[in-house]
């Protein structure tokens, strides 16, 4: 009584968390997310994104027929083939008319490797540059270590990201470190829990973090940091100073790495995602493409003047967004969970994801980007290796404070999930990640409870945040811990916000959009 | 622990909620942007053959977005409509609030425990309803109407934020004649509350009208409801200031519940379920508790 | 309740397994990897033997997410109860820990524990009644496990149907419920009656796995501490916001353990039925769910485990929060968990020495860390550092 089942007839499949770049292992236990007791990286743990991911399987969200709409009528459903056939030929045309570098293909970093090599083949089929993912949110080629490096570790330093919430098992890691008596410093300003735990909290202002780490940092630190240097427009000084032997930039999502694999950056003669949509808005670029993402998440005006702008846009996604409320086509695409394939894990290493929960529709987004090649490129075959990307000079320094704007505003990366479309999907995580926005559906600003008081100012209360460019009304959210002399703006905010207070620029160095760091003040409403 | 040997639980409505009509909306407040004034409305429901005990509350399903808690306002043993008063506080209470007379809505219950009235014969009541915390207490104080000769004083306190936001004014008259003594307040006032008018009326705070009632401790039992920090000040005021009995001190709790039957712990207050040992608690239990974790 | 034990040889048991797989469904360990699940099996043979327990608990099986509890249309249609007619499960391989997390569940769900029987839990209750706990004693502890501090193992007096005991041969089984009775007359051809030997190598293997547990797990649910710190709420403030800092509100620890219940209860479209609200207006109960009346379609009041450690598990209507900080959230949890006040209400602790919270935990603060934290508070013992053991 005693042999084991043999993996092709197991009741048991492994699948990934399809949310952050931990990319824990999980099964699904008829629609029951459980994390595996035995896999390294997750060791029996999850976050409660990844708890909720079985909601996903039946969500009232879940995009489970193809639609279309045709000249101004409203979308409606249509038979997969009808709606792929008539994609097909709407790219046809444009490209015909307009060029192949009319088309614009976004990519997304919770697909498989598999899928997204398709999607390069779908760029070269066409023969389109345009191939980025908004997604990618700074990742280039840099270090990437192991869990195992934060266990050998003698000190660490982490910079600029609150690991609780957007690398839970890192944050583990580190926690487990501070409990041996490893010193573990905290630089800059977006802490979570660690800023009370960290052995040193080293206070810094947003957009300073990168100066303050190389400060700091000491001969044997393991040095973890992540893309929110990127988002205040430090990605060029984090990559050439932090990015030593010992540093680990760790990755957002759970296949981010696998952009870089297929080449998913802005090549030579190819807009980057952002400028896609600024191209699209302005009529230049005819057709988007959108494979699991939903550009309306962080940038809804740009996007809805993108998508009004463009004459086809096809969105390919596994759930709702108003992406694909805006699209022309619609088309089914599938959960992580829903399919095989290969991922890269944080440590830059493949592991393979099994068939977890039969497909509800049966296509994927990969799917759907083999089949308009085939008809697009004829025999155009494999793409070829995309050259590396290379950063461009750095971008405009953080401000300063002022007397006159004595706080410094900036993107609060531990907010990165509060509009994400999967989330949404949920019943649970989204309650409790989205929950904020029904106690503050005009946005806030999260400031430190002593600031407020200084102000006058209390929790719930409405606000004027305005920098010299202008200004903007939120809720204020105290939080004890926020650092003092910031006044943290939520991701989902990060378009309205950026635009009045000047603050939304696009990064040359990286080519994403960033909230560059800006001076301001409060004042009541 | 018996576990049957057979199975004796099938499917099981415990969960499935039981369609009942509208017959009636009518709206006690009219919302208010410029004063964050919510809509209210009372909803009498074709109760069928439910019968209840004053306190009790409903599991309330608005068809499409869900369930929510709401206490019952209307009296048991009486045929007629059921009375719902019901806030607009988010999705599902808002979708009640936008009803129609006709409209469908569904309801599982009644839950909880109740106000014992009989336990209270002979003695003075004070009811003292803070804002829509009236809309609980007027099922037990219309129920001891009924047997008017049972008590002694009845008074009703009841304030709110603001005039327009007071409760059941359309009422007063009718009470009054059954001699019930009512005294009202407004935490701000507008114009027409400075007309010196009937029933006796002050601004501020509704527990400015304790001394205004001129309670007599020793026969006066006490029913709160309203926001949670009136129900402890008010609560504390009574017994200590005024030496009511803190078991004689009752007031009923609202919680948000999922479940209605003690199971999904929603409601849960260090050991008690609101929904099962409650709503109805008196100030001593739940100064008791508040030992442990407040319990407002 | 052990009034009659019996003795199999392996062969005998792995024909019973076989018999009881083919008429019902017959769930067991099996291994994948360096995991063990349970599942269900076609056949004894598929089974697994040298386990400790499953991250999974059992109680998944009992109280699934999401489970359908009703289901209409609208507009118009009455709503009827909804699922699948449950099956009927032999449950093989459960240890101990898991059926007395079972066993106090029964008494939940069933309105014993607040003397309700007309709320008995219908879906729970159906599927607990249509499954026979066949459990198999622990004779070699995992590093987590505390079962001996929690009166959870490793063998158990009831709450079982039958209990197994491997011997050096064969298995002692002991009979404890009608059910079990049932089975072991039944198969009475498969069993003899228990001798003295075979007790006493049972008696002598149990009592060898309590005397030498600290080998196998130095861990400990340190209840009598923490029962008079939690009870009398002699903990202050920043004890509580101490273990806030360290939960990162995942809600595993609730999802894992096999004495919590919590769930949430949502109308919610049927699956891809949903639409995105209008920008800029109300967020709906649910994704995809309606913001206004006169929504259509098909509707499925669906149960979701949930856990109190969440700020959204508390939010009331309005806005409030009434414990509003992750460390008043983590003392309603071992509030429920250790207490006297709950042992009273449901006749045991609320914890079974699973130790599956100290496996789930991010933040490293399983129930054994939690409660040697308020035993130094007790002693007044300087507080340990930072991190308690590593997870």
């Amino acid at each position: 009584m005693s042999t084991a089942l043999a993996p092709a007839d197991t009741a048991v499949s492994l699948t990934a968390c399809p949310f952050c770049g931990s990319g824990c292992t999980l099964t699904l236990a008829d629609a029951e997310a459980f994390p595996v007791l035995g896999d390294p990286v997750t060791r029996g743990a999850l976050c409660l994104r990844g708890w909720s991911a079985g909601e996903l399987l039946d969500s009232p969200l879940r995009v489970l027929s193809a639609r279309m709409r045709i000249r101004g009528s409203p979308l409606a459903k249509a038979p997969l083939e009808t709606a792929l056939g008539h994609a097909a030929s709407r790219l046809a045309a444009i490209s015909a008319k307009h060029g192949p570098a009319s088309i614009g293909i976004l990519a997304s970093a919770r697909l498989t490797l598999e899928e997204l090599h398709l999607l390069a083949g779908l760029a070269h089929a066409i023969g389109t540059p345009h191939l980025d993912a908004l997604q990618r949110l700074g990742t280039v080629p840099g270090p990437s270590l192991g869990l195992d490096a934060i266990a050998l570790a003698q000190s660490i330093l982490v910079v600029g990201t609150d690991l609780s919430v957007r690398h839970p098992q890192v944050h583990r890691r580190v926690l487990q470190a501070l409990g041996r008596g490893v010193p573990v410093r905290f630089v800059g300003a977006n802490a979570g829990p660690l800023a009370t735990l960290a052995t040193e909290w080293i206070h810094c202002l947003p957009g300073h973090e990168v100066e303050a780490a190389v400060l700091a940092a000491r001969p044997d630190d393991l040095v973890l940091w992540s893309s929110e240097l990127a988002l205040h427009g430090q990605g060029g000084p984090a990559l050439r100073r932090l990015g030593g032997a010992h540093s680990w930039r760790l990755p957002d999502f759970v296949n981010q790495l696998g952009l870089q694999e297929a080449g998913i950056h802005p090549r030579a003669g190819g807009l980057a995602a952002y400028e896609m949509l600024q191209r699209a808005a302005a009529g230049q670029l005819k057709a988007l493409l959108v494979f699991a993402d939903d550009p309306f998440e962080f940038f809804p005006a740009l996007a809805a003047r993108a998508f009004q702008g463009a004459e086809f846009v096809l969105v390919t996604d596994a759930v709702a967004t108003r992406a694909a409320e805006a699209a022309d086509v619609v088309l089914p695409g599938s959960l992580l969970a829903e399919k095989a394939g290969t991922l890269l894990g944080a440590d830059g290493s493949r592991r393979a994801i099994e068939v977890a929960h039969v497909a509800r529709v049966g296509v994927s987004e990969g799917e759907v980007a083999r089949r308009l090649a085939a008809v697009l490129g004829g025999k155009a075959g494999p793409a070829p290796r995309a050259a590396a990307f290379a950063p461009g000079p750095d971008g405009a320094a953080p401000d300063a404070p002022t007397p006159d704007y004595p706080l410094i505003a900036a993107l609060d990366g531990a907010t990165l999930w509060s509009t994400h479309p999967l989330v949404g999907a949920t019943v649970t995580a989204r309650r409790e990640v989205w929950g904020p926005r029904t106690d503050f559906p005009d946005g806030w600003v999260t400031i430190h409870p002593a600031a407020a008081k200084a102000l006058g100012v209390r929790h719930g209360w409405t606000v004027r945040l305005e920098s010299d460019c202008g200004g903007l009304l939120l809720a204020v959210r105290t939080d004890p811990h926020a650092a003092p002399g910031t006044a943290m703006v939520p991701m989902h905010c990060w378009e309205r916000a950026g635009t009045a207070l000047g603050a939304l620029e696009m990064d040359p160095c990286l080519r994403i959009p960033v909230f560059r760091p800006r001076a301001v003040r409060i004042g009541r409403q | 622990m018996a576990v049957a040997t057979h199975p004796v639980h099938d499917a099981s409505d415990l969960y499935v909620p039981r369609p009942v009509r509208i017959l009636r909306v009518r709206e006690e407040v009219a919302a208010d942007a410029a004063t964050g004034t919510k809509r209210v409305v009372t909803l009498d429901l074709d109760r069928g053959d439910l019968d209840y005990l004053p306190g009790q509350f409903l599991q309330v399903t608005a068809f499409g977005a869900g369930e929510v808690p709401i206490s019952i306002s209307s009296p048991g043993g009486l045929p007629g409509a059921l009375s719902l008063t019901i806030r607009d506080n988010g999705v599902i209470s808002g979708m009640l609030v936008a009803s129609k007379a006709g409209d469908t809505i569904g309801v599982r219950g009644p839950f909880g425990n109740h106000f014992d009235l009989d336990a209270h014969r002979g003695r003075d009541l004070l009811f003292v309803g803070g804002g829509i915390g009236l809309a609980p207490l007027r099922g037990v104080y219309w129920q001891a109407l009924l047997r008017r000769g049972d008590f002694g004083r009845i008074v009703l306190l009841h304030g709110s934020r603001c005039p327009g936001e007071l409760l059941y004014s359309w009422q007063w008259t009718d009470y009054e004649r059954q001699e019930v003594e009512i005294l009202v307040s407004a935490d701000r006032a507008d114009d027409c509350w400075a007309n010196e008018g009937h029933p006796r009326r002050c601004v501020g705070l509704i527990t400015k009208l304790f001394d205004e009632a001129r309670i007599d401790p020793v026969r006066t039992s006490a029913f709160l409801c309203g926001p949670p920090i009136m129900i402890e000040n008010g609560g504390r005021e009574l017994v200590q200031r005024f030496g009511l009995a803190p078991e004689r001190v009752l007031t009923t709790c609202e919680r948000h519940m999922k479940c209605g039957v003690g199971k999904c712990g929603h409601c849960v207050v260090v050991d008690r379920y609101v929904c099962i040992d409650g709503p109805v608690f008196s100030y001593e239990e739940l100064a008791a508790l508040g030992t442990i974790e407040p319990a407002w | 309740m052990s009034d009659a034990r019996y003795w199999a040889s392996a062969a005998a048991l792995e024909g019973i397994l076989d018999r009881l797989a083919a008429e019902r469904t017959l769930i067991g360990p099996v291994r994948r990897g360096d995991d063990v699940y349970f599942r269900p099996v076609q056949r004894a043979a598929d089974l697994c033997r040298d386990y400790v327990n499953a991250l999974e608990p059992p109680k998944r099986w009992f109280l699934p997410t999401p489970e359908r509890l009703a289901r209409y249309r609208l507009p118009g249609g009455a709503a009827v109860p909804g699922g699948d007619a449950p099956r009927e499960l032999v449950f093989f391989g459960i240890r101990s820990c898991d059926v007395a997390g079972l066993a106090q569940l029964t008494r939940f769900f069933s309105g014993e524990t607040i003397g309700r029987p007309d709320v008995a839990d219908g879906p729970f209750m159906a599927r607990r009644e249509r499954t026979t706990i066949l459990s198999v004693v622990c004779q070699d502890p995992a590093e987590t496990c505390m079962c001996v501090c929690c009166k959870g193992g490793p063998a158990l007096d009831a709450g079982y149907d039958w209990q197994l005991t491997a011997l050096t041969s064969g298995w002692l089984i002991e009979v404890g419920s009608a059910k079990g009775r049932e089975l072991t007359t039944r198969f009475a051809a498969s069993l003899a009656p228990a001798g003295e030997r075979q007790l006493a190598e049972q008696a002598g293997r149990i009592a060898g796995v309590v005397e030498n547990f600290h080998r196998h797990s130095t861990r400990r649910v340190q209840s009598m501490a923490a029962g008079r710190m939690v009870s009398q709420g002699r903990l202050p403030e920043a004890f509580w916001s101490a273990l806030g800092e360290r939960c990162v509100e995942c809600g595993g620890c609730a999802f894992v353990c096999p004495t919590c219940n919590c769930f949430n209860v949502v109308d919610a479209p049927e699956a891809g039925s949903g639409v995105l609200p209008p920008v800029g207006g109300p967020e709906p109960a649910v994704p995809g769910g309606p913001v206004a009346t006169g929504a259509e379609g098909t509707f499925e009041r669906i149960r979701l485990r949930d856990s109190c450690q969440l700020a959204g598990f508390v939010r009331q209507y309005g806005g409030s929060y009434p414990r509003a900080t992750c460390g008043e959230r983590c003392r309603t949890r071992f509030f429920h968990k250790l207490s006297w006040q709950f042992v009273a209400r449901v006749g045991t602790l609320g914890c079974t020495g699973c130790g599956r919270c100290v496996q789930v935990c991010l933040g490293g603060i399983g129930i054994d860390a939690v409660s040697q934290r308020m035993t130094d508070a007790l002693v007044g013992a300087p507080a340990a550092a930072p991190a308690a053991k590593g997870a």
